[in-house]
């Protein structure tokens, strides 16, 4: 019997019965019986129609869904007839589901959608790592000679490939323009499982150095720049001062590490130098992607290259020593820094939930009392107590699933919201933010945690609501009878949950608030007000010799300077982190060597940025190229690595830089002369060492100009373009931004996750207040007689109100101490997050926890006072 | 709820098989049936006959009646008739042949004399 026959069978058997009715009532007639008398009669020859009705669906077999969609139709009535309390309930409903189907969104464009690359599950990333002196952990690329040791293990990886950002600037046509693009090896974009668009990836041939002139290109770049040419291939692109054969194009659905539209790919030629025995240590900065051989995990992986680093520093002691592997899925790599920020947000709002769930509990614990009459009424004719409990629990399954709708509204907008804002986050490299959306994944969570919802707030009040006795139900008495006390317990035991779990995100929202507040009081070292910054970056073919690079900078410095309205500027590179050695303090054991930022700054730079001199001298013109080597330090640096002594005077040496490996081109020492305020720069959790060098002895060809300004600074920046052009009227300047505004920027990316831990918290604080003030008002109005008596017995008003609000305190109390001891055992997990305080800092414990018991205690004030104002006569009377 | 007098609830077991037993006699619709069972055991089981429609159905879902509208011979309506399978035949035989084993049980050891004696 299938469902839809349902209809016909059951018009069948109506008819069936109809005829058989008919039957006997002409034959009751017949024996004598008048019209109507014969009705009855047959009627009760025949038997209850409705039982037999029922006791027939059940033999056709969909009784259970039958019985279903009459609870579903009923359950609507009933939620329709009480439109406040449906509104409250979906729309606290949909605030809990909506909050976690947006984060979940996020979850699953993150973590759970696999990579878009056939087995994605075979590619992991590599990368070597150390543990340094006073910096900790630090993971860098793999270098040449080690990359063709890792290839050479075949039972482990299929491809290892490598790269290297490129950044080529498009020197052809009328306007030059930058494009995304990478330099790749053989391996590389096979190693994704694509085949080109048109052509061919590249040949062995092309990655030997002087044959490399060849290029794929990105399939938007093909479209926009080439009106997708469909006989593009053998065609040229001129990058830079080189100019590439156009040999492939990459289909328009590919995006390389998970999701960048890259431009153009070229080969990426290793030189004989990198791929010497020098390159070991020197070339550490391959980006390195591999494909597993089949079978084979990450874990076995992991083992073979731990095998392989002990033999390389047996084998190398001096470049590989120190040096372990990292092997990690590719798809963990590139989501690392989110995984546990995003478990916190989970955790966040679910808590959110269950404190929404709370709140709907405790209004169908009231709702039942209500509706005790109609309950014992359906009991009375014939509803068994299970019956009575499933159709409660459908109710709130419906009532979920009302909420859950409107939830996913929410969702849809709070997605959109969040896609904008994670835009921010694309330096801190989160990947895949572009795409959050309810994709299945999303609607199938929501839908799963809609039911369970339904179910968890439902199954209590359905429970104890179907457990009714009728005598009692009807006669509509005994607010003291153990059901009712029952009752109670569970309605104060669940404002007792909601209470501590909403302690629970204060307290976390609180280290948050507080970290942040701790972070903006962060001394940056630096005047950010009237000054704009811009980028210059020479290219390579024009300004090849060092020489011309300095003497373009220094002529542009010139004319800036003396521009009207200009207060100081200049000139940094900075941010490479660099090995070197304290001269005249014993050599460290190979990978203990200090390490610092190293910025190569023009004297002027100080100035225009505001970083204020602590002792000895600053840079000036006659630190010149052929004059001492001269470097200033910063204070941390001072106090790290020249414990109790004055570093000025001394000297240090630059080994090599740490991501790179590059060595410097020149290893002699240089005399420390200053040392300078500590700046932070994006990482503002910790002061840095850093080492600053004049750029005239340390040539550069990219540079960010600073400029400090007596007037609005964006006023100066055509005049500034102007000083460019007068140089070299190819010249572009890019970047231009405030100081202040690029600040703003670096806070705002930290203040996003607060904001929204804040707005989960506070919703938890809201929700739980409007819990107690809930379940505190349906008490007062419970206990109306009682108070009455009391009251006409003599007790006066203020004693009611106290002993009304001692007994919210008392939940409150309850809740807060539970909250507590969860926020505590929590607190390990937020220790990573704070900054300037401990993570269980009292200060924030004490805030969060009074800022509660206020907010509950104003809660239970408005019932209090209704307590208070009882009429004892009327009420009495009323009974 | 309703509550079963004693008969009838010696009627729901074996409800099946008087029915089919009934159907022995030709296809009939539901009012025949049910005053066929009365009038054979002089009103002793006190059918309601409404109760006989979730069990004709039963024995439908399990093949082992068939139901058809059909025009009564007498009268120039319709009724739903329902006739015995083979595979309800076969079925009777079994129930019948229990229903012996059942009875014989029974009355040994409620009128153990009378079978020794």
């Amino acid at each position: 019997m299938k469902w839809w026959q349902l209809r016909k069978r059951n018009a069948d058997l109506e008819r069936e019965m109809q005829s058989d009715l008919d039957l006997e009532r002409e034959e009751q007639r017949d024996g004598g019986l008048s019209s109507e008398d014969a009705l009855y009669a047959a009627r009760r020859a025949f038997g209850n129609t409705a039982l037999i009705r029922e006791q027939t669906h059940e033999v056709w077999g969909w009784a259970t869904v039958e019985r279903l969609v009459a609870d579903i139709r009923y359950s609507l009535r009933a939620l329709f007839k009480s439109p406040g309390f449906t509104l409250t309930a979906t729309l606290t409903l949909a605030l809990g589901i909506g909050a976690n189907a947006a984060i979940f969104s996020l979850v699953s464009a993150i973590i759970l959608r696999p990579l878009p690359y056939p087995s994605p599950a075979q590619l992991v990333g590599l990368g070597q790592w150390r543990n340094q002196k006073g910096e900790g952990y630090v993971q860098t690329g793999v270098s040449a000679p080690n990359i063709l040791d890792i290839a050479a293990q075949k039972n482990i990886f299929q491809q290892v490939a490598y790269y290297r950002w490129a950044g080529f600037n498009i020197t052809e046509g009328n306007h030059p323009e930058s494009v995304d693009s990478i330099k790749c090896s053989l391996d590389m974009l096979p190693l994704f499982g694509v085949q080109p668009l048109m052509g061919r990836f590249f040949t062995a041939d092309e990655m030997q150095p002087g044959h490399d002139q060849v290029a794929i290109l990105g399939h938007r770049l093909w479209q926009t720049r080439y009106g997708a040419d469909p006989a593009i291939l053998g065609k040229t692109i001129r990058l830079d001062e080189k100019t590439y054969t156009i040999v492939g194009v990459m289909p328009a659905r590919f995006r390389f590490t998970w999701d960048q539209e890259m431009g153009v790919f070229v080969p990426l030629a290793l030189t004989p130098e990198e791929l010497s025995e020098k390159g070991r240590a020197t070339s550490r900065d391959l980006e390195t992607q591999a494909r597993l051989q089949p079978g084979v995990t990450v874990k076995q992986a992991q083992a073979a290259m731990d095998t392989l680093a002990a033999n390389l520093a047996a084998e190398h002691p001096d470049a590989d020593k120190g040096w372990g592997f990292k092997v990690e899925p590719l798809h963990a790599a590139y989501y690392r820094h989110i995984g546990q920020p995003l478990l916190i947000m989970s955790v966040a709002v679910l808590f959110v939930l269950l404190i929404a769930c709370g709140n709907v509990a405790n209004l169908l614990l009231a709702r039942a009392t209500v509706r005790k009459r109609e309950i014992a009424i359906r009991a009375a004719v014939g509803a068994s107590r299970r019956r009575i409990a499933m159709q409660l629990l459908t109710e709130s399954v419906v009532l979920a699933v009302i909420g859950g709708t409107l939830g996913l509204l929410l969702a849809y907008i709070g997605d959109r919201i969040l896609t904008l804002q994670m835009a921010h986050f694309r330096r801190f490299s989160v990947p895949n933010a572009s795409v959050i959306n309810l994709d299945w994944r999303v609607l199938i969570f929501s839908l799963a945690l809609t039911l369970l919802t339904g179910v968890i707030f439902g199954l209590a009040p359905a429970l104890i609501a179907s457990r009714t006795d009728l005598n009692e139900s009807l006669r509509e008495t005994g607010a003291n009878s153990a059901a009712e006390s029952g009752r109670r317990r569970l309605r104060n035991g669940l404002v007792v949950s909601e209470i501590s779990l909403a302690l629970v995100l204060l307290t976390g929202a609180g280290l948050l608030i507080r970290t942040f507040l701790g972070l903006m009081q962060v001394d940056l070292g630096i005047d950010p007000t009237n000054v704009v910054t811009m980028e210059i970056d020479l290219p390579h073919y024009k300004y090849s010799a060092p020489a011309n690079q300095t003497q373009f900078f220094r002529q542009l410095l010139q004319r800036v300077q003396s521009l009207p309205g200009v207060t100081a500027a200049g000139i940094e590179q900075s941010g490479s982190r660099v090995f070197f050695q304290p001269e005249g303090q014993p050599p460290t054991i190979p990978g203990q060597e200090p390490t610092a930022s190293l910025n190569i700054v023009s004297p002027g730079d100080f100035a225009a940025m505001g970083v204020a001199q602590v002792a000895g001298r600053t840079l000036n013109s006659n630190d010149a190229q052929g004059a001492t080597p001269v470097a200033l330090i910063s204070e941390t640096a001072a106090h790290r690595y020249w414990p109790n002594i004055n570093p000025i005077g001394r000297h240090l040496s630059i080994l090599s830089r740490v991501y790179s490996g590059k060595s410097e081109t020149s290893t002699q020492a240089l005399e420390i002369v200053g040392i300078m305020k500590d700046v932070r720069g994006f990482d503002l959790w910790e002061p840095r060492s850093d080492i600053y060098v004049p750029f005239e002895q340390h040539p550069i060809s990219f540079a960010l100009l600073n400029v400090r300004t007596a007037v609005a600074p964006l006023s100066v920046v055509p005049s500034i373009r102007d000083a460019v052009l007068a140089i070299d009227n190819e010249q572009p300047v890019n970047e231009v931004m405030l100081l202040s505004e690029q600040i703003a920027r670096t806070y705002g990316t930290l203040r996003f996750p607060m904001t929204l831990v804040w707005i989960f918290a506070s919703l938890a604080l809201l929700l739980s207040v409007v819990g107690i003030f809930g379940v505190m008002s349906y008490t007062v109005s419970r206990r109306t007689h009682e108070l009455a008596i009391r009251m006409a017995l003599g007790a006066d008003r203020i004693t009611v109100l106290r002993q009304i609000l001692r007994e919210g305190l008392g939940v409150t109390l309850i809740g807060v101490a539970i909250g507590l001891l969860a926020a505590l055992s929590l607190s390990r997990i937020m220790a990573d997050y704070v900054y300037g305080i401990k993570a269980t800092d009292p200060l924030t414990y004490a805030a969060a926890t009074f800022v509660l018991i206020l907010a509950s205690l104003a809660a239970c004030f408005i019932p209090a006072r209704r307590a208070a104002s009882v009429d004892p006569m009327r009420a009495l009377r009323n009974e | 709820m309703t509550s079963k007098s004693p008969r009838s609830s010696v009627l729901q077991g074996t409800l099946d098989m008087l029915i089919l037993r009934t159907l022995l006699y030709g296809p009939a619709h539901g009012h025949q049936i049910g005053k066929h069972i009365q009038r054979t055991t002089n009103d002793f089981l006190q059918m309601q006959h409404g109760s006989l429609y979730p069990a004709l159905h039963r024995l439908e879902r399990r093949g082992w009646v068939s139901a058809k509208w059909e025009t009564a011979p007498d009268r120039n309506r319709e009724f739903k008739y329902y006739r015995l399978t083979e595979k309800g035949r076969k079925q009777l035989l079994v129930e019948e042949s229990q229903w012996k084993q059942m009875a014989d049980a029974v009355a040994r050891v409620m009128w153990p004399t009378a079978e020794e004696s």
